[in-house]
């Protein structure tokens, strides 16, 4: 395959239907389950970016209290990428029904007692899809509740 | 003033008609002079002027200097680099933070808040690729003895380092490439971020005053002023992380071309191994 490290990725419409999924499996310390999935009905497999990590970079998660004041929010690290975006080793098929996905323990987070929102974003960044597949720009966020005792 | 009245006696009368403050001050004329008062009409223009603003007493603290600059630090931690060919190498960067305190602007006659340090830590985790990826496996910084390069393979090595000098490597790199990289982010993207709007927060904080009489002690002026030079601080340092992270960072963006000579390096130190060894 013929790389082009250098040409500018722009973002494209996502041509992947990928479906996203937040499981919070602990608050203390506050655990996410973050995945990327290619619906049960699916007709055929959908490639995704095998890069979820770290925090911050692909996926950010912002801890509201029940005021909804941010409590915290993730930083956003800058990368020296090892996976080629254009390349296919760069991402991971998946057959309807599978998911890609992470766990994140957000160690040390400041998180309020009583109701709280996770609110977690994904976005793929330059891992649009290989050069002969593009799966265009995958982009979400979604809010979800949780009790801290 | 009555007919014949002279001394103690006009005085008195003087300071009934005027006050406290204009005897004070005529005393203090009378001290200074030699021989008697004059009290004889037009000459008592401190009755015409009427009482004067007490004087401003400075509070005994540092003096503001206006226009000094703070010089921040900057210290990043280096963890021990880890071994990967998927993580990426990152760098991490947390709020900066500042001492200050109030000062004095004697010429203004108020309170000032005089920034003293400020700092900015971050973190960059340097992730290398496995040792059989680099052409130069030990030690991690390209010097080392040339024990993965063969006759079979320099040219595809010389191809990667080059084709991928400002990108993603394929499979060959540099180790220098990582620690180029994440140097360019903290060295010159965050701290000029950082450096450029510094200068702004310390002229808006500059612009900050109380004044002695709605501070009269230091702590006052500490619980007037400092809680104003935070907002400004972190409005500044927030808008700092915002042009940085606006920064491109994908391939052929600068901190990929700063990697570049670390690739260059290499390849060059390739080539001339290929050619001492009359490799074709």
């Amino acid at each position: 395959m013929e790389l082009n490290p250098s040409a500018p990725r722009k973002p494209s419409r996502s041509v992947a239907p990928v479906d996203y999924l937040v499981t919070i499996l602990d608050t203390r310390p506050l655990t996410l389950h973050v995945s990327l999935h290619n619906p049960v009905d699916a007709t055929k497999p959908v490639l995704v970016p095998r890069l979820l990590a770290p925090l911050g970079a692909f996926v950010n998660v912002t801890v509201l209290d029940e005021l909804s004041a941010t409590a915290w929010e993730s930083p956003r690290p800058k990368l020296g990428l090892k996976l080629h975006p254009d390349r296919r080793e760069s991402y991971l098929e998946l057959e309807p029904g599978y998911s890609h996905g992470i766990v994140f323990r957000l160690e040390g987070v400041p998180v309020p007692a009583g109701l709280c929102t996770a609110r977690v974003s994904y976005s793929n960044g330059p891992y649009t899809g290989p050069t002969q597949q593009p799966i265009g720009a995958l982009t979400f966020e979604t809010a979800v509740p949780f009790v801290r005792a | 003033m009555p007919a014949g009245a002279t001394g103690a006696a006009a005085l008195l009368w003087l300071q009934r008609t005027a006050g406290n403050a204009a005897v004070s001050q005529l005393l203090a004329v009378q001290r200074a002079g030699a021989g008697t008062c004059k009290l004889d009409g037009d000459e008592l223009p401190v009755q015409r002027a009427g009482p004067k603003a007490p004087p401003v007493i400075l509070p005994a603290r540092p003096a503001w200097q206006p226009g000094r600059h703070v010089t921040p630090t900057y210290a990043v931690t280096r963890p021990a680099a880890t071994r990967s060919n998927s993580t990426p190498s990152t760098t991490k960067t947390d709020d900066p933070t500042f001492t200050g305190a109030p000062a004095v602007d004697a010429k203004g006659k108020v309170w000032r808040y005089q920034l003293a340090t400020v700092k900015s830590t971050g973190t960059i985790q340097l992730v290398y690729y496995t040792a059989d990826r680099y052409p130069a496996p030990t030690p991690e910084d390209d010097s080392g003895a040339l024990t993965n390069t063969t006759a079979g393979n320099w040219k595809a090595i010389t191809k990667d380092l080059k084709k991928h000098r400002a990108g993603v490597a394929d499979f060959w790199s540099a180790y220098r490439r990582e620690v180029l990289h994440e140097d360019y982010h903290w060295n010159v993207e965050w701290q000029g971020k950082v450096n450029k709007h510094l200068q702004k927060a310390e002229k808006r904080i500059a612009a900050l005053k109380a004044d002695f009489a709605a501070a009269p002690t230091e702590a006052d002026a500490d619980a007037a002023l400092k809680p104003q030079a935070t907002t400004i601080f972190k409005d500044e340092t927030d808008k700092a992380r915002a042009a940085y992270d606006a920064l491109g960072d994908d391939p052929g963006d600068p901190p990929y071309l700063a990697q570049a000579p670390a690739m260059d390096a290499l390849h060059a130190r390739v080539m001339a191994h290929a050619k001492a060894n009359k490799w074709s």
